[in-house]
């Protein structure tokens, strides 16, 4: 009898091995991956920069299970910022094929689209679930009706503010322009050693110092362009704006007209000023012991991008996609990369363990594991994501934002904002006419 | 006959590496120069546009711009250098028991690379936080709320100091070399004759160190009419373009406008300069 029953475990032992064994021998590599490693041994260079943001370091650090499932390795080159687009540019043309999968900008993308290939051009192999991401963000990585890059970084701007300064001087979070100069004057006339607001107004290149300044533009119901891409930056609405956003300056450490962004950040993890308007990532350093007082730790808040007169604005939000080289020589291998960088695993692995705060997918935005690590700031991320509004995207922004970013940078020095902004729009316009635009 | 022409076959692996690394580009620049390539708009250049580029920068407000600042920052820092580098030089010569070590420290800030002094300078300078700036604060109540490099006139003057502040202690060095070389009677006679120090020095020193700092002027006119990582790396520019060299233009015209032909016209515009300025003082130094 113990025989029988032996021999019948033994077979069913036997139909698990033959069952399950192979199952799992064949099972299908997750998220589109290809089975057979067909590309085993190929090496990838992912044109890349600011090695040290969390979310590139769990990139990194997801390498070598990626190449576990896959064979591929792949390299990160780790560029400078300010230098990454130059080194798409030159890269592309003077030794194509010398690198494969790169994230950018996305106001980058008109001017870099002859170096890309359209994620659409792989539709035949992979179908991402793009309903899982903000509309802004899949729009910023659409170029006339094609899409050229999955969302891999995606931020929108947030106000930073420091509660417990606020409660001690009896101020209330501002919901307005208005309430927001005077609280910030308010902190800066305060015998606290500490002024009402940082800022960056310095040119840095790439638009970025145009940023801060286009939300409040809009929430004054201007803008930089028309629909056409005809400069409005000098109508009435944008002068207001603009004063408005230059009186500030009154309010925030006289360094901040030579700050850039990070400047700008570090000005207020340090303790310097009460308020900042940053990208929603920001709140990771701010978070971070190694990089912020322990005081805005402990005391920094957040809220959506403040509305303006009209109504509630449009924050605006930036990502940067992840493409693939218009000259790679391993485009289906580079194909493979963009799958896994973009796994909805990894997205919500990233922000779920408290490793960074930016994700991409509305899933992990919403998830129990973001508001596990990060109270409520992830979902307040997607709810501005809802509303939110890239930068104009056009094919000159290279000159256009290069125009802006000097126009603030003499209005910041004690320029005319009018005659400034009026200077800067006749010159964009001339840019505009030389491109063929109108 | 045999001996003389195996002397240009010796020359001809030489020239051949001149030819390709330095010559071809050059063409390529040139012939680039008279041509549209927008690379925003095509991988290869669009075509012929004859002297366009080159009238589009003589009517370009940036460009002209461009050539008054790095008129303005060149001879600014060759100033600088020139007076730092004199004084050092006739103050080292005096002796010392110092006078060994100081002159091995001065080849020091020269050995640090651009980019690393201009960030630095920029964090010295930074406004409240800064040791440069709260030096001056200190030394200078009334500056107190001026921030260097937000005001056109100091960011300039301070990318400037970034500079001469390595050119002032090297070109001392050149100098003291030729300070060393001049026959010590001369002084000696003129003490005799009862000339001062002053008198000494503006009337036999300088005369006779005119050629070593002709060269040195040169150097660093060369030196400094092609700077670049100072800008990018403290100023960017600005504030506005106050700080906007001509080889900065030509990147930024390059590199973050992809105009490669606007480019190529100015980087031969300032070929040209460059050539011209070496014939001008090469002349000064024969006669």
């Amino acid at each position: 009898m113990n025989q029988l029953i032996k021999m019948d475990q033994l077979r069913k032992l036997c139909l698990v091995f033959i069952l399950v064994v192979p199952s799992f021998a064949f099972a299908q590599l997750p998220y589109g991956l290809l089975e057979d490693k067909p590309y085993d041994g190929t090496e990838l260079t992912f044109l890349i920069c600011c090695p040290a943001a969390k979310q590139f370091v769990a990139w990194a650090d997801s390498v070598d299970e990626f190449t576990d499932l896959t064979g591929i390795e792949v390299f990160f080159t780790n560029d400078p910022l300010g230098g990454l687009r130059e080194k798409i540019v030159t890269e592309s043309i003077g030794s194509p094929g010398s690198w494969d999968v790169t994230i950018y900008f996305e106001t980058w993308g008109p001017s870099l689209a002859n170096f890309l290939e359209p994620i659409d051009n792989f539709s035949d192999q992979w179908s991402p679930d793009l309903s899982d991401y903000p509309n802004a963000t899949i729009g910023m990585a659409t170029l006339d009706d094609t899409l050229y890059g999955i969302p891999a970084r995606s931020h929108v701007m947030m106000l930073y503010y420091r509660q417990d300064v606020l409660d001690e001087l009896g101020l209330s979070v501002p919901t307005t322009w208005g309430e927001l100069t005077a609280a910030a004057q308010t902190i800066t006339e305060a015998d606290n050693d500490m002024y009402g607001i940082t800022m960056n107004w310095a040119k840095q290149g790439g638009g970025i110092s145009l940023i801060p300044w286009t939300n409040v533009l809009r929430s004054f119901g201007a803008d930089q362009y028309d629909a056409d891409f005809r400069p409005v930056m000098n109508s009435p609405e944008a002068v207001a704006a603009t004063e408005m956003y230059a009186n500030l300056l009154n309010y925030a450490p006289p360094a901040a007209v030579t700050y850039n962004e990070g400047d700008a950040r570090t000005s207020y993890a340090s303790g310097e000023a009460a308020m900042v308007l940053a990208w929603s990532w920001a709140y990771e350093v701010f978070q971070n012991p190694e990089a912020a007082e322990q005081v805005v730790i402990d005391n920094t808040g957040f809220t959506p991008i403040i509305p303006g007169a009209e109504g509630p604005s449009a924050p605006v939000a930036m990502t940067w996609p992840m493409a693939i080289s218009a000259s790679s020589n391993n485009k289906e291998a580079a194909l493979e990369w963009v799958k896994w960088m973009t796994n909805p695993d990894l997205d919500l692995e990233a922000v779920g363990s408290g490793q960074t705060v930016v994700a991409n997918r509305l899933s992990s935005l919403y998830s129990d594991a973001a508001a596990g690590s990060w109270d409520s700031f992830s979902e307040a991320m997607g709810d501005a994501y809802s509303s939110a509004t890239p930068l104009p995207v056009y094919l000159e922004f290279p000159e256009g934002s290069d125009i802006l970013e000097t126009a603030l940078s003499n209005i910041a020095g004690g320029a005319d904002v009018a005659e400034t902004l009026n200077s800067a729009a006749t010159d964009i316009d001339d840019v505009m006419q030389r491109s063929g635009r109108y | 006959m045999r001996t003389s022409n195996f002397k240009y076959v010796l020359l001809l692996p030489t020239l051949l590496i001149l030819v390709v690394t330095t010559v071809l580009p050059i063409l390529q620049v040139v012939n680039l120069s008279f041509q549209r390539w927008q690379i925003t708009r095509s991988l290869t250049p669009q075509g012929y546009v004859g002297f366009d580029n080159y009238v589009r920068a003589f009517q370009d407000g940036d460009f002209l711009n461009s050539l008054r600042v790095t008129f303005t920052y060149t001879t600014m820092t060759a100033f600088f250098s020139i007076v730092v580098g004199v004084f050092i030089a006739v103050n080292v010569q005096r002796g010392s028991i110092f006078a060994d070590i100081v002159k091995a420290l001065l080849i020091f800030p020269f050995a640090i690379s651009l980019t690393l002094r201009g960030y630095s300078y920029r964090f010295m300078l930074l406004e409240g936080q800064g040791i440069i700036d709260t030096m001056l604060d200190f030394l200078f109540p009334f500056m107190q709320n001026v921030v260097w490099l937000a005001n056109p006139f100091w960011a300039l003057f301070w990318m400037s100091a970034a500079l001469f502040w390595a050119w002032g202690p090297l070109g001392g060095l050149m100098i003291l070399g030729a300070l060393n070389n001049i026959d010590s009677g001369i002084f000696e006679a003129a003490k005799v004759d009862g000339a001062s120090d002053w008198r000494v020095f503006v009337n036999i020193t300088l005369p006779l160190l005119r050629p070593m700092i002709l060269v040195v002027a040169l150097l660093i006119t060369l030196f400094s009419s092609r700077m670049f990582d100072l800008v990018l790396t403290m100023t960017a520019g600005g504030p506005g373009r106050a700080t906007e060299t001509l080889n900065y233009f030509i990147y930024r015209v390059g590199f973050q406008i992809f105009d490669m032909g606007y480019a190529s016209a100015l980087a031969m515009i300032l070929t040209m300069i460059l050539i011209v300025l070496s014939y001008v003082y090469s002349r000064v130094l024969l006669d």
